[in-house]
């Protein structure tokens, strides 16, 4: 008996749709949020993350709304993110049907502000969301979409989140975002080996096998991907019978 | 009616007294839990709520399987090797006669327990696809 690996799809939304873009940028509309979470719930997804890109003030009623719908929609677990600065905003998106939330940029600027969320939420409710760029052997964390470099070391970020409460990290990969090419083992099982909690890795998904060599060798608990999942290219059922036959424990839906 | 509130002693639960239900943490059955020391349970059971051990990853985050331990009201028609969605680092790992399922994770903990017209669970029968959706039909079944 084991815990699952877990396969994640995740809707980047712009607005009231999902959008879809290569290394963060060249967006292109990939579907409505509540139609795409009712096929990935009935396809056996084992958890949703839905990220507000825009992350901009005024469009956070229309993100709220687009949680609702998407909520609505699940029998499993949600996450959202994107333009959570406070408390308030943290606790604006869990009631509007989010069970967890990611902190990003605004984590980077006011570390405080995960201990806050976690204190008030649980640390099970607060993922660290680390866009991360290799500089030579390390790689350092990115800010603002991925627009902008913090200045920060990715794993030594990744620890000290942790140690604030973060109950999971979201580990994305900016070189291979989009890229198809496969997920960054590298990054992947550095974060995962430094720190206590569950790592799901993101950025560069195609392949079955791209997900078979996350969770060995990059000890990703779980796997997060977009596009690949939102243009039909991978089944969920498929990607996860090709790894339960390759002895990775999944949830296989009935 | 079925209250999922997210505090950080929310270890999630489905419980039934008589006619009328609520869902609270299964922590709060308990006489006293290591996640608020400070704080005194309802002490509907005897024992302790604890930590999982830290030699796996917390929380404890994701789709596990059960140990059937005995007939379960609660579970009827629920495969045994169905999945459910499990979001804790607290538990109650003592087992007694109203321990029905187990979950393994770190160690043996109690994930569903029933006793006359109390019934509880450690994972969140709301996020667990089809298999939660069985356990929340026969908690309502039982309520009726």
């Amino acid at each position: 008996m084991s815990l699952a690996r877990r396969i994640i799809p995740c809707l980047d939304i712009d607005g009231d749709r999902v959008v879809k873009g290569v290394n963060f940028v060249g967006l292109r509309d990939a579907g409505d949020p509540a139609k795409l979470a009712a096929r990935y719930n009935a396809e056996g997804a084992d958890e949703l993350v839905v990220l507000d890109i825009a992350a901009s003030r005024d469009q956070r009623p229309t993100f709220l709304e687009t949680i609702r719908r998407v909520a609505a929609e699940l029998a499993i677990p949600l996450t959202a993110g994107g333009g959570i600065r406070s408390a308030e905003d943290a606790r604006s998106v869990l009631r509007a049907g989010a069970d967890k939330i990611t902190l990003n940029t605004a984590a980077v600027a006011r570390p405080e502000l995960i201990s806050e969320t976690a204190l008030e939420f649980g640390a099970q409710a607060v993922v660290l969301a680390i866009d991360a760029k290799r500089a030579g052997d390390q790689w350092t964390v990115m800010v603002r979409g991925g627009r902008e470099p913090a200045n920060r070391d990715a794993i030594a970020w990744a620890k000290e989140g942790v140690a604030l409460g973060a109950g999971e990290i979201l580990a994305t990969s900016m070189d291979r975002d989009g890229t198809q090419s496969g997920f960054d083992t590298a990054l992947t099982a550095a974060i995962s080996s430094a720190v206590s909690v569950p790592v799901i890795a993101s950025g560069g998904a195609k392949l079955p096998a791209h997900f078979a060599e996350i969770f060995t060798n990059g000890r990703a608990d779980a796997a997060l991907a977009a596009s690949i999942f939102h243009d039909q290219i991978q089944p969920i059922r498929e990607l996860k019978e090709f790894l339960s036959a390759r002895g990775i424990p999944v949830r296989l839906p009935c | 009616m079925i209250v999922n509130c997210a505090r950080p002693w929310s270890t999630p639960s489905v419980a039934a007294f008589r006619s009328w239900a609520f869902a609270w943490g299964s922590r709060h059955f308990y006489a006293a839990s290591d996640e608020a020391p400070a704080l005194a349970g309802l002490q509907l059971l005897p024992g302790r709520v604890r930590s999982l051990p830290p030699v796996v990853k917390l929380p404890h985050m994701g789709w596990n399987r059960l140990l059937f331990k005995c007939k379960s009201s609660l579970l009827e028609g629920v495969a045994a090797d169905s999945y459910f969605y499990f979001a804790h680092t607290y538990a109650a790992i003592d087992q007694r006669e109203e321990t029905v399922a187990t979950c393994s994770y770190g160690t043996e903990f109690v994930a569903v327990l029933e006793k006359e017209n109390m019934f509880a669970v450690q994972f969140h029968p709301e996020k667990s696809g089809e298999a939660g959706a069985q356990v929340l039909r026969n908690f309502l079944r039982l309520c009726a």
